[in-house]
Formats: C-alpha cells, structure tokens, sequence
C-alpha cells in the first residue's frame, strides 16, 4: 500500500513538474514575443526554466543510472526498456534537433529581415529633415533674440525692462522672456505663465558660452513637447554697463513638436531595435532552445516512464516464469492492463494456479504414498516372517529385517538387483529365489513350497509362499525360518527314542549279561578245546556288546533326560586345566598319537555362575571329539582359548583342533543327534554339548578354519543363577564356516 | 550562428577593458521638524555597454535604494524605513540631448552630454516626512544608500546580456552615514 502511494505520489509529482515547466516555457515564449506585457518577469521565468531543467535532468539521470544498473545486472525486462527507451530518445531527438537547426536559422534570418537599409536610411532622413526645420526656426528665433537684445541694451531702468520684456515676449508669443546679469543673477522676467515664480534659468554649461560671447540655442525636449532655448549676450552700450544675457524660450508649433515626436520615436525605436539585434537573436534562441531542450527532456522521461510501464507487466512475467522454474507455483502477478499483456498476465496466473493446484495434488499423494510406505516398513520390519518383494522385472524392491537375519544376508546393496543376478552371487539362494522365477514363468497366482537352502549359518528349512501382485505389479515373496522348529520337533523325537531305547533295551540288557556270565560259569570249565574257547569267545562277546549297549543306552539316556542344574560359582580357566590334565594323563594303549594340548587362558577371567559338573561334560566331549576326528599315529593339537567379553558380559571358549574339520555338509547337522562321521559313538557328543549350552543359556558353533581343523566356539553368560534358570530351555546353537 | 552562441562570451570579454562603476562621492542627512533630508553626490560611471546602450535609444533606469537604520546596543540594527528613488537617463535623438527624469520627483532636465546628464542624474537632494516614525535625538540613526542599474527595466532580450556581463554590473556597496539632528552640524563624510 505505502510502495503504491509512494509510486502513485511519484508520478503525480512528475506529471505537476512536467505541467508545470510546460507551462513556464509557455509563458517565456510568450514573454520573448510581447516584451512590454510579460517583460518583467522574464528573468524569473527564466530561472524558473533554468531550475525545471536542471531538475529534470537530475531526474532523468537517476532514472537512466537506475536502468543503467538493472542493464548491466541483466534483470529481466531492463534490456527491453533499454532498447524502447534509447528508440524514444533517437525519435524524439532527432526531429527536434533537426526543427531547432532550422527554427534558429529562421529566426536569424526572419530578425536579420526587419533591418533594411532603405528603412535606416529614411528614418535618418526623416530625422535630419526634422532637424534641420527646426534648425530654421531656430535660426530666425535667434535673429528675433539678437534684435530684441540690441533693443534691451540702452535700456537700463528696471521698470523699463520689465515693460520692454512684456511687449517683446507678448509680440513674439514667447513663453518666457528673461533678462540675467553675466554673472547669472536675474534682472528682469516674463512670463506667458502667470503661475512661474521663477524663470527657468539656464545651466552652467550655458553660462560658461554666454560669459564667453557665444550665444546659446538648443531645442529641448519637454514632457508637454519641444522648446526652443536661446540665450544671446547684450553687451552694455556705455562702458560703465555691464553685460548682461537675454534668455527666450519658445515652445515649438503643435505641430512641428508633435511630427518630430513622431520621427524621432520611431528613429529610436530602429535604433533600440538594431542595437538589440544581437540579445533578440540570442533570447530568442536562448528561449528555444531551452524550450527544445525542455521538450527532449519531458520527452525522455516520459519514455522513461512509459517503457517502465510498458514493461513491467512482461518484467513480473519473466519473474513469474523464474520462480515457477525454480518450484513456487503459488505465483500470481497483477493484472493491470485489459490489452493482449493483460491478457497473457491472466493466462500466466491461470497456469499456476493449475500448476499450483495439480502440484498439491501431487503432494497429497506422495505424502499419503510415503505414509502407506512407512506403515508397511513398520509392519514388515516387525515381521517374523521373512518378506522380499520384487517387481515386474524380477529386480529386488524391499525387503525387511526379518529376511536378513533369516538369510543372513545384508540385502542394502543388493536392492534393484535382478533375481539372475542374485543367484549368481548367492548360489544358495537358487531354491529360494527359483520359487519366484517359477511363480513368474506360470499362470498361477500363488506358490507355497517347504525349501531348504545351505547357507552360510548353515542348512536353513524355510516354508515359502510367493504371491503375485495385482496389475503385474511383481511377485512377493514370504518365507518363515522353520529349521528351529523342525530341529526341536527331530530333538523332541529323537528324546522320546532315547528314552524307549533307555527303557526297552536296558532292561534286557541285565538278564542277558547275567545270563550269558552264568553260561560261561557253569559250562566253561566243563567243555574242552574248541568247545571252550568258542563258548568262552561267546559269552566275552555278549558281555562286551551288552557294556557297550549299556553304554549306549545311557547315552542316550543322559540325553533324553533333562537333568537338574546345580550352579555354583567357580574359575572356568581351572576346570579347563583339570580336564586337560586329565587328557594328558589317558595314556591307554589304543591312544597312540601324541595329542599336544595349546591353552590361551584369560588371566582376567570372571568367575562364572554355571554347573561346573556339566561344563566338565562339554569339555569331556569336545576333547574327545577332536581326538577322535583326527588321524591315529599323527602329531595332532587342540587350542583351547577363553577370552571375557566385557561388552557383552560372556565368557567365549574356543576349540581349534588341526584335523580334517567338519564335512561342509555336516555343519549345519553337527548338533544333531547322530550326526556323525565317526566309525564308532553314539553320535551324541557334540548333541549333548548343545543341549548343556543350551542349558547354560549360552550359544555353540562350529565351522572350518581356513589353515584346517575345526572350531568349536561357546559362549557362555557370567549373570546369576537366576536367569540361568529363565532362559535354561532357550538355547542358542548355530553353526558357520 | 557562432555569434548567437557566444555572444554572452564575447560580451564578458569586450566590456572587461571598459569598466566603470558608480560611486557615491558625498552625501548629508540630517532630521529636521519631522523631515529628513537627504543631500548626496554620486559619480554615476556608465562605461562603454551602459553609454551604448543609452545612445542606442535604450533608457536607462538608475535606483537608488535608501534605508533607514535604528542603532541598537546588543542586537543588530532594526530597519525603520526604506525609499527607492529612480531617475532614468535617456537619449532624445531628435534634439540630440540626453533626458535624465526623476520618476518620483517628476523632474524632467536634458542635457547636451551624457556626462553632464550623469552628473545631473547623480546629483540628490531629497526630503521625508518621518514624522510617523517619531525619530529622537536621544537614538542614534544611520542611514545607508546604494545606488545600481535597474536591469529588470531593461528590455527582455538585454537583460540576460546585462546580468551576465560584468561591465553592466555598476551597482555600488552600501555607504551608511549618522543622521544629524537640529541641535546638531550633519554629519559629513
């Protein structure tokens, strides 16, 4: 609003200034042209002129510096405005230049014109023609004033005088007749005006002529017309008189006074005229070309003005087109014209409102688009189940936290990538990922399969289900982990088996070992020969199977039943170096390779809360399987390390023996029951090991080492017994290379 | 054209050399029953512009501007009165005599020289009735008098020429003086 008075105030100033100097040119021109009705205030309009000029120009100059500045900034429109501007200047300039030449030339000459010298010639003639009538009737008045001198010079008495000066001036129709002593005193006087008091005596210069014995005559102008003055010396007749002057003015006939008036104004005028040839010239140049150069000037600025009015509307379209470029659709310019710019002004705010509205739109959408997004993120990555979704292509688009930690693959970098591509860099996936290309490649909509993959944490059963989405939108792919549950269904199997064969073999077990010793007893010393050697083979051999079957048996009987923890707080690192030396001290005959044991024992290792009875059981086990794994007569090792991991308050154990290590298809089963390579066992160490773990709440694995042998790794928690007792069905055993 | 264009130059130029100036040689003021008179001498030097342009049919309008001051102690002086006198010097071609006219007197002289008109023209002797400003001899007065070309008299396309060239700028400085009273000689300078 105030930016709006401010420019409306602007121009109003600008229209009063430019009326005004409009019309103070006006009036100066006038004034040069009718000098005697407007003369007195030529040297004011003048300034008046000179003042609107200089402001003008200070105007202009800031107009043109202003745009000027905005051409070099290269702001949008200040080029066009430029180029109008300089056009209006060039078409404004060029006639006026071109008028003023010839209105200059034209005045010259026109002025130069009213001098002729015909003209000056006449007037001279008229003037001296004047003069020299009245030159003549001066002569004779001279003549007249001579008599009437000799005539007053025998007279001597006053009275006489005055008398005589009556008649004289009365006859002669003089206006006043006076008698002066030489030394400028008066005698006598006569006067046609019966109101002068006193003569109109004659000035120094005259007395200085008559004392010198010249006589005096001049025709002297009068504001009531012209006169004649005659002063003649009237030299005294005896030598005892003194001289005396006899002064006679005479006023000159009407009509004689009135022509040479007339001739001798209007001489004055030629010459007033002549002599001011030069100033009128000047003044009249001087008044046009301050009037022309007033007019450029009005002229500029209000091409100025008008090409900023012009403009501005395509100015806040450039500006308009720029923001709309640079993302605001929310611009509106003002429509301040009904002419075709106007009209592209309401199309341009049409469009961004339609851009404007269409944006908003397209904003709505995105954001309900992100929204719906960010939900299905929550609930995928709250998801247990694992989910990959493809598109149409079979690329990777999402997939959740689940799906990672089931495969164990970090899918960030491998999002967009083709399912072809996939399998090549994760071979294992094939059965997985194949189930997609399947799906894709029929007519069905939905797949549901049971896979196992190998990967890397070992052989993973998962139940899939891929689905196609609506439009060919791309497939969905939904897998559960079910190896956790199929290994606790096989362990719970596996239980129950342990505990019939515990039931139903070991009961006949005893009978028959009694029987079979009470055989040998009661018949080995009455046979002979082969009869008693092969009887006495018998009966070891049932008592041998019978030991081993009972061993056997509560194998898996330790394995089946679940047995009561009894924690109690005591150093791993000593019970690792008792069961060691244990080992080292088993030299029975059938272990004939050296078995060289490495410890690596954590100085700063924790007491632990754990049951030392089972732990022993764990070390047992793994000490005899890496002996037993590695090759008889060979110089074989086991490393054992234990390391206190602070951060994660847990006490890790590791076992490297340098054997052949694990059977890579073994790895992910080594846990299992009976899942063993060995000729001879239960095929329930490593099993019973798990289970322990698991009791103790802690995790075991196993893998390959890269220089050979295998590594098994446990790591048990510090924490009290209470928690061990919480989590004492919530084991952790995985496996990995 | 060239002439056009630089005639205020050459006018500059020209008159430099023929510069005269008026100058107020003498003068008396005295108060007396109520009336101040005024007696003053001034050598009105008209220099060649101002003669030629007198000879050329051009009058001539000299003013002279009088004020009449109230000496004050502490402040600056307070201005009573001011009179402007005109007398105009013209030339009668016909006669060949130059006409000095006191526009406010109605004097009307000629003369057979410009000098002698000049010298006329320069000669004051003027009266008041200050009566109305009830001037006492127990303030003190002064009185101050310039004298100058009237330009604004001049015809139009003069009067540029006469405000830019400084041959036509005669004017003289400001010349103050005591008023004397009865019971006082006037004051001289």
């Amino acid at each position: 609003m105030i930016k709006l008075v401010h420019k409306l105030a602007s121009q109003a100033s600008a229209a009063i200034l430019c009326v005004l100097l409009l019309a103070a040119s006006f009036l100066l021109t006038i004034t040069t042209q009718l000098d005697a009705l407007f003369g007195g205030y030529y040297t004011a309009l003048l300034i008046v002129n000179v003042i609107g000029i200089v402001l003008l120009s200070g105007f202009i100059l800031v107009a043109l510096i202003r745009l000027w500045r905005e051409f070099k900034e290269r702001t949008l429109g200040s080029r066009l405005t430029f180029r109008f501007l300089m056009t209006s200047i060039l078409l404004a300039a060029l006639p006026l230049i071109v008028m003023y030449y010839f209105a200059v030339q034209f005045l010259s000459k026109g002025i130069d014109s009213w001098f002729d010298v015909r003209i000056e010639q006449a007037l001279d003639d008229a003037l001296l023609l004047g003069r020299s009538s009245i030159e003549a009737i001066k002569t004779d008045l001279i003549e007249k004033v001579e008599r009437h001198a000799l005539t007053l010079s025998n007279v001597t008495d006053q009275l006489d005088i005055v008398r005589l000066l009556d008649e004289l001036r009365e006859a002669g129709q003089y206006s006043e007749m006076s008698l002066y002593s030489i030394n400028g005193s008066i005698i006598a006087s006569s006067s046609a005006d019966a109101l002068t008091l006193l003569p109109d005596a004659p000035d120094a210069s005259v007395w200085s002529k008559v004392r010198q014995g010249q006589r005096f005559s001049a025709l002297e102008p009068q504001p009531s017309g012209l006169r004649l003055r005659v002063v003649i010396p009237v030299l005294g007749v005896r030598i005892s008189d003194a001289d005396r002057a006899l002064q006679i003015l005479q006023p000159m006939p009407i009509r004689y006074s009135q022509l040479g008036e007339s001739v001798q104004l209007a001489s004055a005028e030629y010459d007033k005229l002549q002599y001011l040839r030069g100033p009128l010239k000047f003044s009249f140049v001087l008044t046009l070309g301050l009037v022309s150069l007033m007019t450029l000037l009005m002229a500029i600025w209000i091409g100025i003005f008008f090409a900023r009015r012009m403009f501005a509307p395509l100015r806040e379209l450039a500006e308009g087109t720029r923001a709309v470029a640079q993302g605001n659709y929310e611009t509106q310019l003002p429509v301040t014209s009904t002419d075709e710019l106007g009209v592209l002004v309401a199309s341009f705010n049409d469009m961004t409102s339609q851009i404007n509205r269409v944006q908003t739109q397209v904003k709505t959408s995105q954001r309900e688009t992100e929204n719906q997004r960010a939900y299905l993120e929550t609930v995928l990555s709250h998801l247990s189940s694992g989910v990959l979704s493809f598109d149409a292509e079979l690329n990777l688009r999402t997939f959740n936290n689940a799906a990672e930690q089931i495969l164990n693959v970090s899918f960030a970098s491998l999002k967009n990538t083709s399912t072809g591509h996939l399998v090549d860099r994760l071979e294992w996936t094939e059965p997985l990922l194949g189930l997609v290309t399947k799906l894709k490649q029929s007519e069905r909509t939905e797949l549901q399969e049971e896979i196992q993959v190998f990967a890397a944490s070992g052989r993973k059963t998962l139940i899939c289900r891929v689905t196609k989405l609506s439009q060919d939108q791309g497939l969905v792919l939904v897998f559960d982990d079910a190896t956790e549950l199929i290994r606790a269904q096989r362990d719970a199997a596996w239980g129950e088996v342990a505990r019939r064969l515990a039931h139903e073999i070991k009961n006949p077990l005893t009978p028959i070992a009694l029987s079979a010793e009470r055989i040998r007893h009661k018949y080995l010393h009455k046979l002979e020969g082969d009869n008693k050697e092969t009887l006495d083979r018998a009966t070891r051999t049932i008592a041998q199977q019978v030991d081993a079957m009972k061993e056997m048996v509560n194998a898996f009987s330790s394995y089946s039943q679940p047995v009561k923890m009894q924690f109690t707080l005591f150093d791993l690192n000593q019970l690792v170096r008792d069961v060691v030396e244990l080992h080292r001290a088993d030299k029975t005959p059938q272990k004939k390779s050296v078995f060289e044991f490495n410890l690596i024992l954590d100085d700063d290792l924790p007491i632990i809360n754990a049951d030392p009875n089972r732990l022993r059981q764990v070390l047992n086990n793994l000490i005899i399987n890496a002996r037993d794994a590695q090759g008889a007569g060979e110089k074989t090792s086991l490393t054992i390390e234990s390391r206190h991991r602070q951060a994660e308050n847990e006490i890790e154990l590791s076992f490297v023996d340098a054997g052949p290590g694990f059977e890579p298809g073994m790895i992910g089963r080594v846990f299992e029951p009976y899942a063993t390579s060995k000729e001879k066992g239960t095929g329930l160490g490593l099993a019973i090991v798990r289970r322990i773990v698991d009791e103790h709440a802690g995790l075991v694995r196993a893998s390959n080492v890269a220089s050979g042998g295998a590594k098994v790794l446990i790591r048990l928690p510090i924490n009290n017994a209470s928690d061990l007792v919480d989590n004492v069905c919530v084991g952790r055993a995985t496996s990995s290379n | 054209m060239f002439r056009l264009v630089f005639l205020p130059l050459i006018l500059v130029l020209t008159s430099l050399s023929a510069r005269a100036d008026f100058v107020i040689t003498s003068g008396a003021a005295q108060h007396i029953n109520g009336f101040l008179t005024l007696s003053a001498t001034l050598n009105l030097g008209l220099g060649n512009d101002a003669s030629e342009a007198i000879n050329s049919g051009i009058p001539l309008l000299i003013a002279v501007q009088i004020r009449l001051y109230k000496k004050r102690n502490y402040v600056w002086d307070q201005q009573l009165a001011q009179w402007r006198i005109n007398r105009e010097i013209s030339f009668h071609a016909l006669s060949g005599r130059y006409i000095v006219r006191s526009l406010t007197q109605e004097k009307f002289d000629s003369f057979e020289t410009l000098s002698e008109a000049a010298t006329a023209a320069g000669r004051l002797s003027l009266h008041w009735d200050t009566s109305a400003l009830e001037l006492t001899a127990k303030h003190k007065y002064d009185l101050s008098l310039r004298v100058f070309p009237d330009f604004e008299a001049l015809p139009a396309p003069l009067r540029l020429a006469a405000y830019l060239t400084p041959t036509w700028h005669l004017g003289s400085d400001w010349e103050r003086w005591h008023l004397g009273f009865p019971q006082a000689e006037a004051v001289r300078w």
